[in-house]
């Protein structure tokens, strides 16, 4: 079975959030605030496109986004069961989308 | 004599008391114990970092940390090194960080990596054990700067203050070292190798020089904690047997109000006010046994320091009525920064004590003026400033105050604050304010003059929603207590939770003054609400607080997942719990958040670890192993390799998972000694179904359950207090047994446990098990077993958690 999800994030929202100590805690993982920061809202839509295609919500942080320049995503998901997995980010102006598909 | 560098108080304490614990890091997970030698090899590291950084004696570097254990380091090798460290508050926005680091021409900044620092020198705190654990940077004490003179700069204090723009106070190695010197004349209580509990931040000069350089003398033991929650504090108090703390009033404040609330609530607030009177004459044991009931959460606790601001007259007294004494002292940041101090010897209620040694104080026209070796130099690249604050070598305070014939100094107010009437007469803020914190309907009072001195005016924020006629009453029942000078004009609600404040938790007027001009700050009464919870999603929503109703769900107000997270953040703050975001639905209402705080309040998970699992049972544990040994005897050959790679610390173990005759040989191989320490995790779910499964193998081989789902939290809190309890800990991180053989997919789970218990990993490899009983039969066959420790590794916080679990599997697959 094949499930998506997909996730828009209007940039700025996350900016916003980016000095608080307590936002980034509850949301990324350390090796994700490494990432240039104009990447997290990427991160953030992933992380959210990932939890609509298991059809629930977890730690945000139990969703590891790893990214490298020039390639597709990489997710990984603590705790979930699945066959294969392919995201995808995308940016247009002040937005951010990001899609995941999982094959169960 | 020595000479009055900071190196020589640092390297005294080391030699004194090499080897007791200086630092008790309580991080969230885990609690570290750093010996005085420790912190010294650290700050030794951190000097050869600067050096190989080429960051020199005079070159500036910025911390912007929460107080800790590399903190403390840090500080230390700023001190040997002479490089010049420039404190920043952590809880100030990271703009005010970047712009100290330019003006400053910084070449470095330690931060934390959830702090968002534009800055390209940078080095995040979460990756200092890599400066720790690397030979690099394991330089000999030589590297210490010997030609360190008194007049060399130690630090930049960047003032918070209660004005808006920020200003960098010099302090020279002196200037520090005479007024810890003469601090510690003042601690005339036993504190020798007792602990003590720190609040405040280190970039806080009060919290450095009394919390910080002062104790290392007597071999204090300094606590940070990581969580600031009530509760938390609470528990650090009792469980470290803590002795004193550096405190500011409103802490103490904050505290005896919870006390006083405690006991209105069992209906005892009346018997508890009279009875703290009656016995106000007893020996200090004797009023801490009457009030039992009270100081049993504070077994130990004897004393608090407090400065920062002023301590009210009633405050004091309840504490010193319940047997603890506070003494008051006071100082500013350009005076290192205590300029006098109460001590447990000569003591005198509502004043801040008398000067310390070798520091001058007089009254110049009613202003505190400050001489001594302690007073700074001048503010970093302000002559303007320093010329106007440091008069002849006299520290010029802004504080109004007057010394008594014993030589007591009692402060009456800022000079800036003062209020001058139209006929002159001077009209002190903080006296009007004195009397509106007897107030009850008042949880905060800022008095202010308007109109240079003609209007008197308070701004409040009220403990409860007051009505028009409540208030006016409330204004003419306050001023039949004032002078006729002081009389309130006008009372201005404050719509917020608290009045924008500063570090240390000072008000900061000048926000409140503008805030009232502009009357931007005040809006009007009918948008807010007098609900906690409803003005927070108000605020989060921006939705008025009219249109939210008990039943109406959350998803009216437009709460997508930016916001779930934003509000669930504000809650936490606001009520001091640890709130699951995930408990908030498409269908929750108003009415049911307020019930999931409430458990939230309450709720304690439920730890993996029983009394089977304890050190009592070690040895019938190890007669019951030996037995399982030689049942099993008949079926397996063993041979180990690679038991020189078990570190001496306490570790995690992982290995290979693929027959349940893993866990028995794997035990076997351990030494003794090892192996009586030695945890197991096991998944709650499949061994923990029964108690009798899980109580029998907790009693035959230390298991413990842990979740693999749910509650990591939990989880992790279980693992950090076993490895706090010198224990070791074996996890099996495939999850279960392999069906085939081979080694399956690690869960990532190994690589958050890695990252936040900061212990080596040592990857295991078992070979042959899989023969003698595979997943899925019930009848061994006889096999040979070959048990390969390799060597252990640490890991980087700032590492992927799925990449650390591939290359621990990748080195178990090394292993031959």
């Amino acid at each position: 079975m094949m499930r998506c999800g997909i996730d828009l994030v209007l940039n700025k929202r996350i900016e916003k959030n980016l000095s608080s100590t307590e936002f980034l805690t509850k949301v990324f993982n350390p090796s994700e605030l490494k990432f240039k920061k104009n990447k997290l809202p990427g991160v953030f839509a992933l992380k959210e496109a990932a939890m609509k295609a298991i059809g629930r919500k977890c730690d945000w942080k139990d969703i590891e986004i790893m990214l490298k320049e020039g390639q597709k995503p990489k997710i990984h998901i603590q705790g979930t069961k699945f066959k294969s997995l392919d995201a995808s980010i995308s940016h247009d102006g002040d937005y951010t989308i990001g899609m995941v598909v999982l094959g169960l | 004599m020595s000479k009055s560098v900071l190196v020589n108080l640092i390297k005294e304490a080391v030699t004194k008391y090499s080897n007791k614990p200086f630092i008790i890091d309580r991080e969230i997970y885990r609690r570290k114990t750093l010996t005085y030698r420790q912190i010294y090899r650290h700050s030794i590291s951190f000097c050869s970092y600067f050096r190989e950084r080429k960051i020199k004696k005079g070159d500036k570097i910025l911390i912007y940390l929460p107080n800790s254990r590399d903190y403390a380091s840090i500080l230390w090798a700023c001190a040997l090194s002479g490089v010049i460290a420039v404190p920043i508050d952590f809880n100030v926005k990271p703009e005010f960080a970047e712009k100290i680091y330019h003006q400053v021409n910084a070449k470095l900044i330690f931060c934390s990596i959830y702090k968002n620092v534009g800055i390209k020198n940078k080095f995040y705190s979460e990756e200092i054990p890599a400066i720790l654990n690397s030979k690099k940077y394991s330089a000999a004490e030589s590297i210490i700067n010997k030609k360190l003179k008194p007049s060399d700069i130690f630090e930049i204090v960047y003032t918070s203050g209660t004005t808006s723009e920020p200003k960098g106070v010099v302090l020279t190695n002196e200037n520090l070292y005479s007024d810890i010197v003469a601090m510690r004349k003042m601690i005339t209580f036993d504190l020798k190798n007792k602990a003590i509990l720190s609040l405040l931040p280190l970039s806080h000069l009060f919290e450095q020089t009394a919390g910080f350089f002062c104790p290392i003398e007597r071999g204090v033991s300094i606590v940070y904690i990581q969580s600031r929650k009530p509760s938390n504090i609470i528990q650090a108090i009792k469980e470290e047997k803590i002795r004193a703390m550096i405190t500011v009033p409103l802490f103490l404040d904050s505290m005896k109000e919870k006390i006083e609330f405690e006991a209105e609530r069992a209906g005892k607030l009346e018997s508890l006010r009279y009875n703290l009177k009656a016995f106000s004459q007893l020996p200090k044991p004797f009023k801490r046994a009457v009030f039992r009931k009270i100081t049993k959460n504070f077994p130990n606790l004897q004393y608090f320091f407090s400065g920062g601001a002023e301590l009210s007259a009633e405050t004091e007294e309840f504490w010193d009525n319940l047997g603890l004494t506070v003494l008051q002292g006071y100082g500013l940041t350009e005076a290192s920064p205590v300029v006098s101090c109460n001590s447990s010897r000569t003591r005198k209620f509502g004043t801040v004590g008398k000067p310390l040694e070798n520091i001058e104080v007089k009254i110049d026209d009613g202003e505190i003026i400050v001489r001594g070796k302690n007073v700074f130099k001048g503010y970093y690249k302000n002559q303007g400033k320093t010329h106007e604050t440091l008069k002849s070598g006299w520290l010029q305070t802004g504080d109004l105050g007057t010394i008594d014939e014993e030589g007591f100094l009692r402060i009456i107010g800022r000079k800036k604050n003062v209020i001058i009437s139209p006929s002159g007469l001077n009209i002190y803020p903080e006296d009007i304010e004195k009397v509106l914190s007897r107030f009850s309907e008042l949880k905060e009072a800022v008095v202010l003059g308007l109109d240079s001195g003609k209007k008197i005016i308070a701004a409040i924020i009220p403990s409860r929603k007051l009505s028009e006629k409540e208030i006016s009453s409330l204004l003419a029942e306050i001023n039949s207590k004032l002078q006729s000078h002081q009389l309130l004009s006008e009372i201005y609600i404050w719509h917020d939770s608290e009045f924008p404040k500063t570090s240390t938790l000072k008000i900061k007027r000048g926000l409140v003054h503008e805030g009232i001009l502009s009357n931007k700050s005040l809006k009007s009464s009918e948008q807010q609400s007098s609900d906690k919870l409803i003005n927070i999603i108000s605020e989060v929503c921006q939705k008025p607080a009219k249109s939210m109703k008990e039943n109406s769900g959350l998803v009216n107000f437009g709460l997508d997942s930016i916001k779930r997270i934003e509000l669930s953040i504000k809650i936490e703050e606001a009520f001091g719990v640890d709130f699951d975001e995930d408990s908030v639905t498409e269908k929750t209402t108003l009415e049911d958040l307020r019930q999931i705080i409430k458990k939230h309040e309450k709720s304690k998970s439920e730890s993996g670890i029983n009394g089977f699992n304890s050190k009592f049972l070690n040895w019938p544990r190890l007669a019951l192993q030996y037995l399982t040994f030689l049942l099993l005897k008949p079926w397996y050959s063993l041979e180990i390799k690679g038991r020189e790679n078990i570190p001496k610390e306490n570790s995690i173990f992982i290995a290979n998972h693929a027959s349940h005759f893993d866990t028995p040989l794997l035990l076997k191989s351990f030494p003794v000694k090892r192996r009586k320490s030695l945890f197991i995790a096991g998944a709650k779910d499949y061994f923990f179904k029964s108690r009798f499964k899980g109580n029998s193998l907790r009693l035959l081989f230390n298991v413990f359950a842990f979740s693999r789902t749910k509650n990591i939290k939990q989880s992790l809190l279980d693992f950090g207090k076993i490895i706090d309890k010198n224990g070791s800990i074996l996890i099996f991180p495939e999850g279960t047994r392999s069906i085939t053989g081979e080694i399956a997919e690690f869960k990532s789970g190994i690589g958050l446990l890695a990252q936040n218990m900061q212990v080596p990993v040592v990857p295991v490899r078992i070979i042959g098990t899989h023969s003698i009983l595979p997943k899925g039969k019930t009848f061994p066959k006889r096999g040979k077993v070959k048990i390969v420790f390799g060597k252990p590794r640490v890991f980087n916080k700032t590492q992927s958690m799925h990449e650390i679990s591939r290359e621990l599997k990748s080195e178990i697959e090394k292993l031959t």
